[in-house]
């Protein structure tokens, strides 16, 4: 039997082979990943032929390949269920202010006010969701009242204005539970853990495949993001 | 010659864990027909590790899961340091599994129901014990004398070590014995520092990357270690030991094995005419239908609690007090490893130096306390090792100081300071107070009695982990670390997974229920190789003895089987 277990087309093709009571794994290394998905085909094609001996027929391995269809991306519907659609805005541009577009994604490209959704609906209490809630009309209402303007239409320094006095208080005070605390957080969590933010901002081996204790960091060249 | 019996099994294995896994293997492989009954449900190697694959992004919660639902089904197994978004699959639903504690004396009970059990979501530090273990009872009068020394133990060792493949650096430590390794894991650049400063400023103390089941080369048709260090999703490549990838293939191949899963034995059968256990009592996990197996040899492998669970239901009228229990001692010396404390700190520079990869464990300090050498004595009894390990930090830190913007994307870019810790682990000294008994009220939904916990750390544990910390902070600073700074979650016993001691072996059938090849002193055809058998919990990991254990108990019980002295 063979199965097909991960096909993360194209940047990646995991295969787990069951073959006589063996189970194989044939994965792609690192430089393969970045070639195009039907040179990954192909060579995972080639490499699990080599590996089982001939005992799986390429046709047989092509067919169980042709799942690897490239995923949906943002093209499908979505909608939030914790925050409004303004509140979405106003989320999306605070989080894009932490974690700003630069020569690579930034927040709102890689959807992290849709994260602070889910994790709002299903991760927070009511308590919680509340607090963030009121955290975020907090920034709208200093945004009326600094300019007379919605934080969303300020430009991004008169954003980064009205955020300035709230990231400094956030770690002033020790005890207090402080709103933008939680937002920065969620914000970092959500970026750094999405794909671009893991693999392209930051450096993520799917598969190491081996520890090297001492390496020196310029051979890295970024922090590991796991 | 008697009759051809009809039963189709010389032994039933009761569990599928660690150790159930090896007494199927060993039992199989000496050509005994061995069925193994696991209470939970059947899991296939590869196919069934269903997150092993998914990427940090693919988590619905990025692994912080789900709070409402783990207050619900998990409010002890979330505790556990591998339970996750991606491997709770593998840990028991808590409120459908219920124990009782007493109020004052909180337990946390890890549990995995399933085929191959907490062999799954093990720790994987493999040590061999010493005599500095096995006399530790003699030496001071605490529990009864082990019935067997290291010199009884060490060819065992090295055919488990064989089989299951022990990354580790030899060291020669005499109260740590070296054994079959493979090549050991590399220690990081900030780890080096720190074992040079410590074995500097510390003569008889001593740093070792952890002994560990994950596979730095190939071995026994499974693939080397791949270093993503997610091993409790479950690991395609067999690459570290548990029941599916090892123990039980091995068994499957001899012809010999058969396995019932979702099967929950709530009895051993004992044959009063013959003096011997005949089989076991199960009730389907799906239909609450009983039925019973019948077989001339028993292992049970259910784990610590779930041994002393069966046993103590096992009544008649012989046993009244549960099977094989004339010592009164099932259920009773419950230990656990007093962890969860110790010092943390940040080593200085290395700002150059970073790691390829992610190591599937950590590094060790052995026991330095009551060695017997000059010195060492201190005000308890026993010792302590020591868990430590350095990492960078990473994006995680943006959050716990001021700062936003491009600015702070640009400062993640590059990891943070070297953080090393330490966590102690504590021998627990065993005490008869410390017990399992049944529920004389309360039933799970299978009808049968839940366990309830009595157990507590004494004074001694307590001394030790004062010194522990003491000593992590010292040798933190002697390696040139800076904001050193202790921990202590003051956790309950359970914690460290290592519960063990409710069946223990013994010289004298008056105070102990097993003998010195575990089998039980009171019914001549019952073993018991898990954590149950334990007498002394020394201060190290003890699932390669469990193993060790096995593997010579199942040796035994064949050899008598054949002078048909069972």
């Amino acid at each position: 039997m063979t199965s097909l277990v991960s096909c993360d087309a194209p940047r990646a093709i995991v295969l787990r082979l069951h073959l006589n009571d063996a189970v194989h794994v044939v994965h792609l290394p690192e430089p393969m990943r970045e070639s195009s998905q039907s040179i990954a085909r192909r060579e995972a094609i080639r490499r699990a032929a080599l590996l089982l001996g001939g005992a799986i027929s390429a046709p047989t391995l092509a067919a169980v390949l042709a799942g690897c269809a490239a995923p949906s991306s943002d093209g499908e519907r979505w909608s939030p269920r914790a925050l409004t659609g303004a509140q979405v805005d106003l989320v999306a541009a605070i989080a894009e202010q932490i974690i700003p577009r630069t020569d690579t994604p930034g927040a709102r490209d890689v959807g992290v006010h849709r994260f602070i959704d889910t994790m709002l609906a299903e991760y927070s209490s009511t308590e919680e969701r509340s607090a963030f809630l009121a955290g975020i009309a907090t920034v709208e209402s200093s945004a009326m009242r600094a300019s007379g303007r919605s934080f969303v239409q300020l430009s991004s320094s008169g954003q980064r204005d009205i955020l300035t006095p709230f990231d400094a208080d956030a770690y002033a005070g020790a005890a207090r539970p402080s709103f933008f605390r939680t937002m920065k957080e969620l914000t970092l969590l959500g970026y750094y853990t999405s794909e671009a933010g893991a693999t392209r901002e930051l450096k993520y081996a799917r598969v190491p495949g081996r520890f090297d204790g001492c390496v020196p960091f310029a051979t890295v060249g970024r922090a590991w993001s796991v | 010659m008697t009759p051809q019996r009809e039963e189709p099994y010389d032994a039933i294995v009761v569990g599928s864990g660690i150790t159930g896994g090896w007494a199927a293997k060993e039992l199989t492989e000496h050509g005994l027909r061995t069925l193994v009954i696991e209470r939970g449900r059947h899991v296939e190697h590869g196919k069934d590790y269903v997150s092993e694959w998914l990427q940090p992004w693919e988590l619905p919660h990025r692994g912080r899961g789900d709070p409402a639902l783990y207050a619900r089904d998990y409010p002890i197994q979330s505790r556990n340091y591998a339970f996750g978004e991606a491997t709770k699959h593998f840990f028991v639903n808590d409120r459908e599994h219920p124990y009782a504690v007493d109020d004052d004396k909180p337990f946390r009970w890890i549990r995995g129901y399933q085929l191959g059990g907490r062999s799954l979501i093990w720790g994987r530090a493999c040590w061999r014990w010493s005599d500095l273990d096995f006399e530790a009872n003699a030496r001071d009068g605490h529990g009864v004398d082990w019935p067997i020394r290291y010199r009884d133990l060490e060819p065992w060792y090295t055919h488990v070590e064989r089989f299951i493949g022990v990354a580790g650096e030899r060291r020669g430590f005499p109260h740590l014995p070296d054994g079959d390794l493979l090549p050991p894991w590399e220690l990081n650049c900030a780890e080096l520092a720190m074992q040079r400063g410590i074995e500097k400023a510390y003569p008889d103390r001593f740093m070792t990357v952890t002994r560990v089941a994950n596979l730095t080369r190939a071995l026994n048709g499974r693939q080397a270690c791949q270093a993503r260090d997610q091993c409790a999703r479950g690991c395609s490549y067999g690459a570290y030991f548990s029941s599916l990838s090892s123990t039980l293939p091995a068994a499957q191949r001899t012809g010999k094995l058969t396995i019932v899963t979702d099967a929950i034995v709530d009895r051993v059968l004992y044959d009063d005419r013959r003096d011997r256990a005949s089989g076991v009592r199960v009730i389907d996990a799906h239909t609450g239908a009983e039925r019973e197996y019948h077989a001339r040899l028993i292992f049970l492998n259910a784990s610590t609690f779930g041994t002393a669970q069966i046993l103590l239901n096992s009544t008649s009228a012989r046993f009244p007090t549960g099977l094989a229990n004339s010592s009164g001692e099932v259920g009773h010396n419950v230990m656990d490893h007093l962890s969860k404390a110790g010092a943390r700190a940040t080593m200085p520079g290395l700002d150059d130096q970073y790691v390829y990869g992610r190591r599937p464990t950590g590094t060790y300090i052995p026991r330095f306390r009551n060695l017997g050498a000059k010195g060492d004595r201190v005000d308890f009894l026993r010792g302590y090792g020591i868990q430590a390990g350095a990492s960078r930090s990473s994006w995680q830190r943006g959050g716990r100081e001021p700062g936003f913007g491009a600015a702070l994307k640009e400062e993640l870019r590059e990891p943070g300071p070297w953080q090393v810790s330490m966590q102690g682990y504590i021998e627990c000294l065993p005490r008869h107070e410390n017990h399992a008994d049944l529920d004389p009220e309360r039933r799970d939904r299978w009808g049968i009695p839940i366990l309830r916990l009595h157990c507590g750390w004494s004074e001694n544990e307590r001394a030790a982990r004062r010194d522990l910390k003491q000593q992590s902070v010292e040798m933190l600073e002697a390696a040139g670390c800076t904001d050193v700074q202790t921990w202590d979650d003051d956790a309950p016993p359970g914690f460290s997974v290592h519960e063990m001691g409710t069946a223990r072996m013994g010289r004298d059938a008056a105070t102990s229920v097993l003998n010195s090849h575990n089998q039980a002193h009171d019914v001549k055809n019952l073993f018991i190789t898990d954590g149950a058998c334990m007498t002394s919990s020394s201060c190290v990991n003890p699932s390669e003895t469990y193993m060790a254990l096995t593997a010579r108990a199942v040796d035994h019980a064949v050899r008598e089987l054949n002078r048909r002295n069972l």
